[in-house]
């Protein structure tokens, strides 16, 4: 009896086993038939290099909305060809992000087959991830091909040592975030001379070396949320005076080992930053705004962001600049177009002279919103009033109001104007209309009116400050102004108008003021914001 | 003699397209065949290409001829990420809303001409429908068979499972 249920098991057994030879069988002839199928598919008309265009793409997308970067790899499992064309291209492999799994870093640096490569390392999603347990992977042949190397967290500072040692040759981005408050750590001097393609370096939460070999041949400096006990701000302009090829420097609540604070100093020469096309500056103390600005000379700067966080009083651009602005920004002193935006906060002007062009922009965190537009067009007036500017937009909040006496000052200051924007300045625009009927220039006969070259005039709401609107006051100082300079020989050659027609109906308007309006002025275009309305 | 500012472009199915020059010469290719011809009122052929799919290219040429003048210079932090992540305009968008065999086809004949900024659109277009969608949805979407083994497909899900833990 035993031995025929032995017998019987054997059978069945063998039998099991043919089953299975049979099944890994079929299945095999199974996948003959459908890898041709995955010719049929349009998207597998692609060829291989176009196909890892595709993935290159899904990957980006990822990484730039901070989800889930290694999403992408679900097109390594759709099909074999996909997975070979993701596999067999290098590129896809060269950004490495390594929170808390080496084995990535691992996969990734064989991927990659010896192509320069990015890599993150990072441990704020996981508590527990030790960066030491990467220095056995990351052999000296990997250490060499890093192009950019990015640190967050709180457990790298020797795991960076150990790098800097053996000689990242290729590196060229460097940036260190310590998350940790407080710190009390200070880098050690980053040896330049192990890292001779250096031109990136962004340090944040840690004091940054103290020597000055570090910075000069950074092309980009961003230094964030750090106190530099070992470095006076005298000194950093040193590192500064060194680095002839910065492009870009960001300073975000950086401060420095104390000074006399609240002074400018003045015994030293200015910094020449010829290069220099970007300034950020974020910090709670304005007068280190103010001192960056008045050390640094910058004749080819594009970009100048001032954020101020809760400073006390009210700063404006034109008291944070020298007093001849134009020795720090040259392109000030020759700018034909200036603009003025007023929003949230933020006071924006901007200098145009051909192609170049530069922004300065100071968001003032923490203070009224009262005034604004007011206090960047006296700026506007100070910074601007050598240069010769034919073209002036001034945009405002429509809560702000203006008065006749800015206008004049502006309108005063700029002989040359021929074409003015107005955009959303509120319930006060009649009073550019009284400023540019009857200021007169510095010095000039009562019968002389400013700007006498002025060509046209606009005045429109801005979707995002808001319409400015028709009132009986508006048209009477509109035709008054104009009727004014055309009895002295300077007739408007254009107005466009576009308001916003509450409680002054448009047709009402338009039949008391359009025919004389085109008395005064060549050529008036009339829309209106509302035009739905009637 | 005809206009020297257009030229007669021959698909593939004998589909002929006249053309400005300052269109065509955002392809590569043909921008290179034009100055090796030189002057003249010969058409060009265009052998791997069908009408359909050449309309679509010359379509797309046409609404994006003055870009290149419109293209800023280099920056300080200027690379291919930031291409690559830039927004599809609402037109190029509409543009590629065609069935997946012409968009397929558009994007390997702009491949063919060399016209980057159309294999550029086709691709970001083909990877927002990738993005965010599991490998059966784009199996799905693509009408793309599994042809990986059970144990193939365990292994490279083993291998990538961590990749959507964090």
């Amino acid at each position: 009896m035993v031995t025929e249920t032995v017998a019987e098991n054997a059978r069945h057994a063998v039998a099991v086993d043919d089953l299975h030879v049979s099944m890994t069988d079929l299945q095999q002839e199974l996948r003959q038939f459908e890898e041709p199928l995955n010719t049929l598919p349009p998207v597998n008309s692609l060829p291989d290099e176009l196909l890892a265009e595709i993935f290159a793409f899904v990957q980006a997308a990822h990484r730039s909305k901070g989800e889930r970067p290694h999403s992408w790899l679900n097109v390594v499992q759709v099909c074999r060809r996909w997975s070979q064309v993701a596999h067999s291209t290098a590129s896809l492999w060269t950004t490495i992000e390594v929170c808390g799994r080496p084995e990535w870093l691992s996969r990734c640096l064989v991927l990659s087959r010896g192509m320069l490569v990015d890599i993150e390392i990072c441990d704020w999603h996981d508590r527990l991830f030790n960066p030491q347990i990467l220095l056995p992977i990351l052999q000296p042949h990997h250490v060499r091909v890093i192009r950019s190397l990015t640190m967050i967290g709180i457990g790298w500072i020797s795991v960076l040592s150990q790098l800097l040692k053996m000689g990242m040759c290729s590196l060229e981005k460097l940036q260190l975030r310590y998350t940790q408050w407080p710190c009390f750590f200070e880098l050690d001097t980053i040896d330049v001379r192990s890292l001779p393609r250096l031109h990136t370096l962004s340090i944040s939460g840690i004091e940054a070396p103290s020597a000055s070999s570090t910075y000069k041949d950074l092309r980009v400096l961003e230094l964030r949320k750090f106190l530099w006990q070992s470095v006076t701000f005298d000194r950093f302009l040193n590192f500064l005076q060194a680095a002839s090829g910065l492009r870009k420097l960001t300073l975000d609540d950086c401060e420095f080992r104390s000074t006399a604070s609240g002074k400018k100093p003045q015994k030293r020469s200015p910094v020449y930053l010829r290069k220099l096309v970007s300034l950020d500056i974020t910090t709670s103390h304005s007068f280190r705004s103010s001192e960056i600005l008045w050390m640094l000379r910058a004749p080819k700067a594009t970009s100048v962001n001032i954020q101020l966080i809760g400073c006390s009083p009210y700063n404006s651009i034109f008291g944070l600049l020298p007093e001849d602005p134009a020795t720090c920004l040259p392109l000030l002193a020759t700018a034909t177009v200036a603009e003025l935006y007023v929003r949230e906060g933020t006071c924006e002007i901007i200098a145009t002279h051909g192609s170049r062009s530069i922004r300065l922009a100071l968001l003032h965190l923490g203070s009224s919103l009262e005034k604004y537009l007011e206090r960047g067009m006296a700026d506007m007036t100070r910074i601007f009033s050598a240069a010769p500017v034919t073209r002036i937009v001034i945009a405002g909040n429509h809560h702000d109001t203006t008065s006749l006496i800015d206008w004049a000052l502006l309108f005063e200051s700029s002989p040359l104007l021929e074409e003015l924007v107005v955009a959303g300045s509120g319930q006060r625009v009649e009073e550019m209309w009284e400023g540019l009927g009857y200021a007169q220039p510095p010095g000039g006969q009562a019968v002389d009116i400013c700007c006498p070259r002025l060509r046209s005039v606009t005045i429109t709401g801005k979707e995002d400050i808001g319409a400015i609107d028709a009132t009986e006051k508006l048209f009477d100082a509109m035709l008054a102004a104009l009727t004014h300079r055309q009895e002295r020989g300077c007739k408007l050659g254009e107005l466009r108008l576009d308001l916003r027609h509450w409680g002054f109906p448009y047709a009402q308007c338009h039949g008391r003021y359009y025919e004389n309006l085109s008395k005064v002025v060549d050529h008036v275009t009339y829309s209106d914001s509302d035009a739905d309305n009637h | 003699m005809g206009d020297s500012n257009r030229l007669t472009l021959v698909a593939s199915d004998g589909g002929k397209f006249v053309v400005d020059k300052e269109v065509v010469q955002m392809s590569v290719l043909l921008k290179n065949m034009i100055e090796d011809l030189g002057e003249t009122d010969e058409s060009i052929p265009i052998p791997n290409v069908t009408s359909p799919v050449l309309t679509k290219v010359i379509e797309f040429c046409e609404n994006h001829r003055t870009d290149a003048a419109r293209t800023d210079g280099p920056n300080v932090d200027g690379d291919d990420a930031r291409m690559r992540t830039a927004v599809v305009s609402d037109w190029d968008r509409q543009f590629f809303d065609v069935d997946q065999d012409l968009m397929f086809e558009i994007i390997v004949a702009a491949n063919y001409l060399d016209i980057k900024s159309l294999v550029d659109v086709g691709c970001k277009v083909v990877a927002d429908m990738i993005k965010g969608k599991s490998p059966q949805e784009i199996r799905d979407l693509f009408d793309i068979v599994n042809d990986f083994s059970p144990e193939e497909e365990a292994a490279l899900r083993k291998e990538n499972e961590w990749a959507n833990d964090r």
